[in-house]
């Protein structure tokens, strides 16, 4: 067992990049499915992505029945990848991909071997994501410090150890910023409000009630930040009200005054290394375009967990991680490959639906985003399934499996385009 | 209070004072620089659109026209001296009515007249398409200039700050020129500063003194008693795609001024020398110390470059910006003694092409210094070299470990977007980073497009390590600027 950066090998059967959630399930799993040679890297000096920031309790109840910290379910997957002696490289960042006669040659830097090449037969992307930044969502203003993204603050609060200011307004309802709302109330400091731009918190409502109401923290639906004010640090910001095209209502702008400003304003899975090897992006999901088996559009690279679409919770990221292994194993058994030839399209009211292509072979659970809030609803599979729904929202991914039979049944195994839409009854 | 003596004290570590400092470092001088800002090049230097301009604008009879094609040549041969990037990319003006052809003829003459080589008037998008092949069928027509340099302004005013510090001329960061006494018996100015807190602790006491203050030039020369002149501050706003963006475009493409603001250069989208795509900038009178971006102009900058230019990836806008031009209502830049103290010297209202001409100023203010009476005695010692921190290489990966060979922080990227290594930031510590954006501005780490998501807390705790202070004193940008407020217990 190499933990951190003794030692690695030239090849390896399998390279798992990321060793958040689902780069560990990855290689725990792979490691139940008896392909011994793998290595998992890690840029982080530990292992376990974004969980070790995240000291509230709320994962694990689907997996595991019980709700964990971010630590203490990262460390169950920690224990199991130390027991089973999978190579990891801590501290080491992968910075390109080569796919070469169909084997991968993985280009990282450390700083104990320098720059190296590792050979490996297949690779799974675990990257997870990145926040999006002011600058994306263009808020216009001066450009003081102060101004930082959820996950910063999260590291920084969680990890580092040190508070950022004391009276903050956040950005985003989504999950993540309701619970920084929360942390930074229950350090101290005065939050001003949560503001929101949709009419509609992409939050859970128990973190609404959990993190905000409890606490009396007010949330501000159709509400943006239009200004950001202060020279050298923030001093406060400009809040407005938003129309039903979510833009600026002149005259409805307030100032508050802040010393922070937190924003949750979205993740973008990550993938530059993905796109070092030229594997193919998904427009919608902004990560790769995937099969049922989680294989990219480079053969032999599979993807998972938050670079392959932004995933709501944590369990979801870990059955990923084993689908992206077990697709793995597929590759690397070197049965006949089912060709993913059916492509599947997103229609009216979804988002996103992934994979975007399958063979038809298998049985397949969808993820699907739908992009607006609806209720007493359905979701369609072409003219062959439906499946009904009280309430559906941007906030809660939807899992539908489709056994494949039905998609095989189909016009004698001839459809090769599936769309999948929303409708009211 | 703190009192420190100097021949020379240049206030202002913009491009302008930085090349001043640099070209009086050639002579056995006490050069004292004074900036109020933690770092060289935090003004207008910081926010510009980058260009070595070749010298076909600007009205007859003005410096800024008749200096610039000599500032630009000298610009060409000190760059190289001190590593100072530059993009020999030519440029495109272009027109969009028929009626502005005849201007772009005329600008073509002008700048002939003035030795700017190469100019041609290009007609029809066919013909423009062929240099620009982003360019949009509004353009009728463009004055194609081969003169044309992109530079990185900011990284010139390090580079000129490090070799001037080299040379030993001394900086004075952080702290803020509030009033200047002059001594008729003693031919010395006193000069007071404050922190950004408005602590005043340092009396400076110059035999002569250099203005290079930017918007500010004009109060500063008030404080000598010359009241001459008054300066402007016209905002110019920017936005600044993703660092794989700049072959968008294959060099700078102009807009030709709107008519109402003939003063400006217009509008421009250029690659950067760093390989994003640059976007701007407007002309709007503001405040001096404003340099806010603001939602309508932005808009505006917005929809008229894209009548120039095809599909600019607006969904790749990593920030926003804006830069002051320090706008004299003489019109011009002023150069030289102020009216009644020929120790006090002027170089004010260097608006655009100030980067342009940073080097040539910087000689005339020597001669300056020479026609009041101070002995210029050449530094035997001057090192004119400088190098640029040595970065990783992005195309070949394995070619970085002779690099890691030197020093294994090479293998440690803190910068994921840019790939920025451990070892360049320390290095930039070393060169006088003492904060974040110094570090950014040094070497990339933090300017990607996750704008510091990655890097931020990792520089701020190199830094910490590296400046001996606790992490809740490092700033963004000086002043209370704090990353962290407080250790938590
Ligand atoms: C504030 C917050 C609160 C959350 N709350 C909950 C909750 O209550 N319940 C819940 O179930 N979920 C929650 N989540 C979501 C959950 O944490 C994420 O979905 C999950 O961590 C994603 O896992 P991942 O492995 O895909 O990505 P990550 O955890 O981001 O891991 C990716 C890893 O890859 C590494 N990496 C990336 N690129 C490279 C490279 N080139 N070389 C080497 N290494 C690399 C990164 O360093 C990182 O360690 C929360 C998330 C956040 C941010
Ligand atoms: C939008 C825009 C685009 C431009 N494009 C170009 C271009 O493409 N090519 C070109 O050649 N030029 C261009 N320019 C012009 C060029 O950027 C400027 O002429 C040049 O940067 C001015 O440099 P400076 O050193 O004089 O001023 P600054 O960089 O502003 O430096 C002045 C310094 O003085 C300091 N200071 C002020 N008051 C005090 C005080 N009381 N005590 C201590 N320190 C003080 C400030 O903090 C500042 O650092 C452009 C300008 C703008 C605004």
């Amino acid at each position: 067992m190499q933990q951190g950066k003794n030692n690695y090998k030239k090849k390896y059967d399998l390279a798992i990049i990321g060793g958040g959630p689902a780069g560990m399930a990855a290689a725990v799993r792979a490691h139940e499915l008896g392909i011994i040679n793998v290595l998992l890297i890690e840029r982080d000096k530990y292992l376990g992505g974004i969980l070790p920031q995240c000291i509230h309790a709320g994962f694990g109840l689907k997996i595991f029945n019980r709700e964990l910290t971010g630590p203490e379910y990262s460390s169950i997957f920690e224990e199991k990848i130390v027991q089973s002696g999978i190579d990891t490289m801590l501290d080491t960042m992968a910075l390109n991909i080569k796919s070469e006669n169909g084997l991968k040659i993985v280009t990282a830097a450390n700083s104990s071997f320098g720059y190296f090449d590792i050979e490996a037969k297949s690779v799974i992307l675990a990257l997870g994501c990145r926040e999006r930044t002011r600058g994306q969502i263009n808020i216009p203003g001066s450009r003081p410090s102060g101004v930082y993204t959820a996950g910063v603050i999260q590291r920084m609060v969680n990890i580092e150890g040190y508070l950022p200011g004391k009276k903050v307004v956040v950005l985003g309802s989504g999950d993540i910023g309701l619970i920084m709302a929360r942390r930074m109330h229950l350090e101290g400091c005065a939050v001003k409000g949560v503001f929101e731009i949709n009419p509609f918190s992409t939050g859970l409502l128990r973190n609404i009630a959990q993190c905000l109401d409890d606490f009396n923290i007010p949330l501000y639906l159709s509400h943006t930040v239009t200004g950001i004010i202060g020279k050298k640090r923030i001093e406060a910001v400009k809040v407005s009200k938003v129309d039903e095209k979510l833009k600026p209502v002149k005259g409805s702008d307030r100032i508050i005054e802040c010393d922070t400003l937190l924003l949750s304003v979205g993740l973008i899975p990550e993938n530059e290394l993905s796109l070092t090897c030229g594997i193919l992006l998904d427009n919608k999901t902004l990560g790769p375009v995937v099969d049922e088996n989680c294989q990219t559009s480079v053969k032999g690279i599979f993807s998972c967990g938050n670079s392959l679409f932004v995933n709501d919770i944590v369990d979801n990221v870990t059955q990923a991680g084993q689908a992206a292994a077990e697709g793995c194993l597929a590759y690397l058994n070197e049965k006949p490959y089912e060709e993913p030839s059916i492509e599947v399209q997103a229609g009216e009211g979804i988002l996103y639906a992934v994979p975007q292509k399958i063979s038809g072979f298998k049985d397949v659970t969808f993820s699907i985003r739908v992009s607006r809030p609806m209720k007493n609803a359905y979701i369609a599979f072409g003219d062959f399934f439906k499946k009904k729904f009280k309430f559906l929202t941007p906030g809660e991914m939807v899992f539908i499996k489709i056994k494949k039979d039905i998609i095989n049944g189909l016009a004698g195994g001839k459809t090769r385009v599936i769309k999948i839409y929303t409708g009211s009854k | 209070m703190k009192h420190l003596k100097t021949d020379v004290a240049v206030i202002g570590a913009g491009i302008t004072g930085c090349a001043i400092a640099r070209q009086l470092s050639r002579y056995v001088l006490n050069i004292l620089v004074i900036e109020k800002e933690p770092d060289a090049g935090c003004g207008t230097t910081r926010a510009n659109s980058g260009l070595v301009h070749p010298g076909y604008a600007g009205d007859e009879g003005t410096l800024r026209l008749t200096m610039c094609h000599n500032g630009s040549l000298l610009f060409r041969k000190i760059a190289p001296e001190l590593d100072i990037p530059m993009i020999y990319s030519g440029s495109l003006l272009h027109a969009e009515k028929r009626q502005d052809i005849a201007y772009l003829e005329e600008l073509k003459k002008k700048g002939t007249k003035y030795g700017v080589k190469g100019l041609r008037v290009l007609r029809g998008y066919e013909e423009i398409k062929k240099i620009e092949p982003s360019i949009s069928k509004n353009v009728v027509a463009s004055l194609y200039c081969a003169e044309h340099i992109i530079t990185s302004p900011y990284e010139a005013a390090l580079a000129l700050f490090e070799n001037a510090a080299e040379n030993s001329a001394k900086f004075l960061f952080g702290q803020k020129v509030f009033s200047i006494k002059y001594e008729k018996s003693s031919k010395a100015f006193f000069i007071e500063t404050e922190d950004y807190k408005g602590v005043k602790s340092i009396l400076i006491e110059a035999s002569y003194v250099i203005n290079a203050a930017g918007v500010f030039a004009d109060e500063i020369a008030a404080m000598a008693g010359d009241d001459s002149f008054k300066i402007q501050s016209i905002k110019g706003q920017y936005f600044l795609l993703d660092s794989n963006t700049g072959p968008h475009v294959k060099l700078p493409n102009l807009r030709l001024p709107d008519p109402d603001n003939i003063r400006s250069k217009g509008m421009v989208v250029t690659p950067t020398s760093g390989g994003n795509l640059l976007v701007g900038s407007n002309y709007e009178l503001t405040d001096k110390n404003d340099s806010s971006t603001t939602y309508d102009e932005l808009e505006e900058i917005r929809k008229k470059l894209s009548r120039l230019i095809e599909n600019i990836p607006f969904e790749k806008i990593i920030t926003a910006f804006a830069g002051s031009r320090a706008y004299a209502d003489t019109g011009d830049f002023i150069l030289g003694p102020i009216p009644h103290n020929e120790r006090f010297i002027n170089a004010a209202g260097i608006q655009s092409p100030g980067l342009t001409c940073a080097f040539l100023i910087a000689e005339m203010m020597a001669d300056y210094l020479k026609d009041a009476g101070l002995p210029l005695k050449n530094n035997s010692g001057f090192k004119p070299q400088r190098e640029a921190i040595k970065k990783i290489n992005k195309e070949n990966l394995l070619e970085n470990n002779s690099l890691y060979r030197t020093d294994n922080k090479y293998g440690e990227i803190i910068c994921r977007c840019e790939k920025v290594s451990e070892a360049e930031i320390v290095e930039a510590i070393k060169r006088g980073a003492a904060t974040i954006d110094g570090i950014k501005f040094r070497t990339r780490a933090g300017m990607g497009r996750c704008q510091g998501g990655y890097c931020m807390l990792r520089v701020l705790k190199i830094l910490s390590r590296e400046l001996g202070v606790p992490v809740e004193e490092i700033t963004k940008s000086g002043g209370n600027s704090f990353v962290a407020l407080k250790k938590m217990n």
